[in-house]
């Protein structure tokens, strides 16, 4: 075994830095929500500086990566390398289709974006199916019309 | 000693346990590191993968929507009862590295109420999330009523799925301890670090899920 018994871990430490983060992200959040103080995008950014250092405790300290050996550390890491990929590609992606989304709307005057009170919800057939029932911002259940 | 076989250079200062199956296979005396282990992180490699997959879908469905037409997580989830469902568990994963450290340091007792604490915790977390599905279910929010929906249930539903394969693990390992199982050498203690190396996956997707689903 790579870890012997003397590897361990200061337990209340990591809970502790985890709570603090967990507490840190929920507030930003709610800080957020009710001032929007920033814009989303910076927010998301925000919120992942508090969530990769919580990841990385468990992985490091509850998963006893800091005490394994380089072989199953890199074995461990590997699949992030392939994580960063397909995110960073399917985050291209997502523009791409984003992007053919509003142009194809554009070019449909039968499509209309259902605002708040469901007032205008004439929908083009067909690839717009997949976009229904998102476009309302607060009531599900508007949905259900 | 001239032809020493391969395995004649290892010696227990490399951390091996005397007393494990590890020294009868070939690939622990290059390696180092038990069979088991490499196999739970090649699992959990995948696992990573899989969860990447459903991230990844949920990304180009949300962004594909554009801005403004995604139902904001906060006015159809129930956030503050999911935050105190992930300090449950962070909670679970702590109580968890407590145990096996417990039966390390030949403390069995503090060890099983340790598995036995997170199970029962494991088992709050779906619990709850059972609750948040049947109020949601209750407010019409449904896996069909919108791409927001089938995202929501698919992620966290194959997460809950993970928890509570995860419990039902921890219960029989609770069970196996309180039976006097596990001990302090590598092969009484290795199904629960096996187990552990699973239920801090879990836990650690959790992190992100509950970053990417509820607050963003």
């Amino acid at each position: 075994m790579a870890h012997k018994n003397n590897h361990s871990v200061n337990l209340l430490t990591c809970f502790l830095l985890l709570l603090v983060f967990t507490a840190a992200e929920i507030v930003l959040y709610e800080v957020w929500r009710q001032t929007g103080f920033v814009p989303k995008l910076v927010l998301v950014f925000l919120i992942f500086v508090f969530t990769i250092p919580k990841a990385a405790i468990v992985m490091i300290y509850f998963m006893h990566l800091k005490f394994e050996k380089p072989l199953l550390i890199m074995l461990a890491l590997a699949p992030f390398v392939t994580v960063a990929i397909l995110v960073l590609v399917t985050l291209t992606d997502s523009q791409t289709l984003a992007y053919r989304i509003y142009t194809s709307a554009s070019d449909l005057s039968t499509f209309k974006i259902i605002h708040h009170h469901g007032d205008e919800e004439e929908h083009s057939s067909g690839s717009h199916n997949n976009a229904h029932g998102v476009h309302d911002e607060s009531n599900v259940d508007a949905e259900k019309e | 000693m001239t032809h020493a076989p391969v395995n004649a250079n290892h010696s227990p200062d490399h951390g091996h346990d005397e007393s494990g199956p590890l020294m009868a296979h070939g690939s622990i005396l290059q390696t180092q590191i038990t069979n088991g282990k490499i196999c739970m992180w090649l699992f959990l490699g995948s696992e990573i993968m899989f969860f990447t997959g459903l991230i990844g879908a949920y990304i180009v469905l949300r962004f594909g929507q554009g801005p403004g037409n995604w139902p904001s997580p906060d006015k159809t989830l129930n956030v503050p009862l999911t935050a105190i469902n992930t300090f449950f568990l962070i909670c679970s994963s702590v109580t968890l590295v407590w145990a096996l450290q417990s039966f390390q340091r030949e403390q069995p007792a503090k060890g099983n109420l340790g598995l036995l604490a997170t199970t029962l915790i494991g088992a709050l977390f779906v619990g709850v999330q059972a609750y948040e599905y049947i109020e949601l279910l209750g407010a019409g929010m449904a896996p069909d009523t919108n791409l927001f929906g089938s995202c929501f249930y698919v992620m966290t539903g194959f997460h809950g799925f993970h928890v509570l394969v995860g419990v039902l693990s921890l219960a029989w390992l609770t069970v196996m301890g309180f039976l006097g199982k596990f001990g302090p050498t590598y092969s009484q203690y290795a199904p629960i670090e096996m187990t552990g190396l699973y239920w801090h996956f879990v836990d650690l997707v959790w992190i992100i899920l509950f970053a990417i689903v509820y607050l963003m």
